[in-house]
């Protein structure tokens, strides 16, 4: 919780549009278990973060992307 | 009309003979009328990240296509009706070319550092990964403060790439500004 304040990453990189077909760029953005990273933890903005979000959840649907890693 | 983009999921049992087959088979139907296919890319075979079906492995293939949105609704059956399709999606485009194959890795550091060298070659490299693996908050102050002194360092570097602007820093500030 009581991160430093960070820059979203995105903006750093002027990415203007996250690509839901770029899993290795999303994978940053999930836990080890799969789930989205809240903003707190990744100092995204908050036009990134929905971005981010909806990306995340195409890219889980076409199986880019795991809905749950290494659940036995 | 409107600007699309579809990725399909195909069977990995299948030829690419036999993938050319279907997409030849489900674009007839958009380019019938006035829409028009304007980039086909494909992915190969790829690991899914969980089986569909039986299915462990996709053959991956992005379109980009323009076409009337009356025309979406009957594409979308013909490819429900195809066994081989394991999957597909339809989204607005976003104006981008559909990644290559593998490369994606290598595109999206090449690119990045393409853009803006001095800036996002550090960045990109260590710190990223060190937020999503661990999340000390103890480890995460010293790590910040060394990469604001390297910062001016990489800025001062004079860039070979005819930049105009000296301060690469200035452009990242407008867009929070609009958030």
């Amino acid at each position: 919780m009581a991160m430093l304040k960070k820059v979203c990453k995105l903006c750093e990189r002027s990415i203007r549009q996250v690509n839901y077909k770029d899993e290795h760029l999303l994978s940053r953005f999930v836990t080890d278990r799969g789930k989205i990273l809240p903003r707190r933890a990744t100092g995204s903005c908050a036009r990134h973060q929905r971005q981010i979000a909806t990306a995340i959840k195409r890219a889980r649907y076409l199986a880019l992307l795991p809905y749950i890693r290494d659940y036995q | 009309m409107h600007e699309y983009e579809i990725v399909y999921i195909f069977r990995s049992s299948l030829t690419s003979e036999e993938i050319d087959g279907k997409l030849e088979r489900f674009h007839a139907l958009l380019t019938e009328q006035t829409g028009q296919i304007s980039a086909v890319e494909h992915w190969g075979k790829r690991q899914l990240a969980y089986p569909i079906g039986k299915e462990r492995n996709g053959h991956y293939v992005v379109a980009q296509f323009e076409v009337e949105p009356a025309s979406l609704p009957e594409f979308e059956r013909l490819l429900k009706l195809d066994e081989d399709l394991l999957r597909y999606l339809i989204v607005l485009s976003e104006g981008e070319l559909p990644l290559p194959p593998s490369m994606r890795t290598d595109m999206r550091t090449e690119t990045a550092r393409g853009e803006r060298p001095p800036e996002s070659g550090p960045d990109g490299g260590g710190e990223p990964e060190a937020e999503v693996k661990s999340e000390p908050e103890t480890e995460s102050e010293p790590e910040t403060e060394p990469e604001a002194e390297t910062e001016p360092e990489a800025e001062s570097e004079p860039e070979p790439e005819t930049e105009p602007e000296p301060e690469p820093e200035t452009e990242p500030e407008p867009e929070e500004e609009k958030d």
